[in-house]
């Protein structure tokens, strides 16, 4: 049985198409590794 | 490559081979600071007797031969061995994130928290070979065998890379408070030295799961992450978050989360509902807090649930 992310049940087939829509691709984990080397992408720490 | 230690005989001999999975890692241990040992933690029990199941009111077992059934010793062996199992793997997917630390704080937070994960698994270490014989020895060697590189940790979400911070904070915002829970609930456990461990890494991951929120925060509210692929990695960890376990509650091994608050007793059908559903309103909370400092111009955030909006729904059923 496999379902997507707002429960409803899917064949295998288009729990495939599902899981490249919802999941993080490769394209994504190079975007924000990229980003990473940018300045301000996420704001500084809280001061201690 | 297995570490080369090929037999653990005492505690000693675990700890040779737990400097042995560093280097067999690659992990910096000159990160982890001169200053820092590892040791074995023991906090105080609330109670001495069993607190609920079968056995409720007896004494709690110290020593193994106190169980009285070799089912139940052989349950608590495997709960110990997976929550050991996370604690390692949970370093070997981080890992690689600290040469990228976006701030020194933040390395000097990774490098905190994968050295209590380190310490959690010796404590479970600890308790296997001091308390389970042969069998517990081996399981505690194949703890530092395993390798969530190579897909071959128990739970799936410790063999899921984490490939980048943002990766990195929704694990620890999300998977560690899972490992919170899982705590919580073998705090009260009817074996004692178990029970005994939990007190003081609950204290330790309490600030890994405060790291990986405040880290989210930064992300969302520096704006630069389009929420949809935010919304990708909620998707990625949250899918994976659900592996709490119910059975072993009867034998007073794993409790529910807060077990001492209940005053009514357990519904042995919903167990694992409740368990759920208790996560799932803690991590909703932490979601609409990300929300309101999302941009009007972009979908807010959610989490992988049913179309009637009650349980958290796993990717695979």
């Amino acid at each position: 049985m496999t379902y997507s992310v707002d429960g409803k049940l899917l064949s295998q087939e288009d729990y495939e198409k599902h899981l490249k829509e919802v999941m993080p691709s490769a394209a994504d984990d190079e975007f924000v590794i990229n980003l990473e080397k940018e300045k301000g992408w996420i704001l500084d720490p809280p001061q201690k | 490559m297995l570490v080369k230690k090929s037999r653990i005989d005492n505690f000693d001999d675990w700890v040779d081979v737990f400097h042995q999975w560093h280097d067999d890692i690659g992990y910096p241990t000159e990160l982890i600071g001169k200053d820092y040992h590892f040791e074995t933690k023991l906090g105080d029990i609330e109670s001495n007797e069993i607190e609920f199941g079968h056995f409720a009111g007896q004494s709690k077992w110290e020593r193994l031969t106190d169980i009285p059934d070799q089912r139940i010793r052989d349950a608590l062996a495997h709960l110990i061995e997976y929550q050991g199992d996370t604690e390692f793997a949970s370093v070997e997917q981080q890992k690689n994130l600290l040469e990228r630390a976006p701030t020194q704080f933040d390395l000097e937070n990774i490098i905190r928290i994968n050295r209590e994960e380190m310490r959690h698994g010796w404590q479970m270490s600890y308790v296997l070979v001091t308390h389970f014989g042969e069998s517990g020895k081996r399981q505690a060697q194949r703890l530092l065998e395993r390798r969530a590189t190579e897909n071959t940790r128990l739970l799936g979400s410790f063999n899921e890379p984490v490939l980048n911070w943002l990766d990195f904070f929704t694990y620890t915002s999300f998977i560690d408070r899972d490992g919170k829970y899982q705590l919580n609930m073998l705090s009260r456990s009817a074996f004692a030295p178990l029970g005994r461990s939990m007190l003081p890494m609950l204290k330790e991951e309490a600030y890994h799961l405060a790291q990986g929120n405040i880290g989210l925060m930064r992300i969302v509210k520096a704006g630069r992450i389009p929420t949809t692929i935010i919304q990708r990695y909620f998707n990625k960890w949250l899918s994976t978050a659900f592996d709490l376990f119910h059975w072993a509650y009867i034998w007073g091994l794993k409790g529910r989360y807060d077990e001492h608050l209940f005053e009514e007793p357990a519904d042995m059908s919903k167990l694992n509902e409740l368990s759920r559903s208790t996560f799932f309103k803690e991590v909703s909370s932490l979601v609409d807090a990300l929300n309101r400092h999302i941009p009007k111009d972009q979908p807010s955030c959610g989490f992988p649930m049913t179309s009637s909006g009650e349980a958290l729904a796993p990717m695979r059923g």
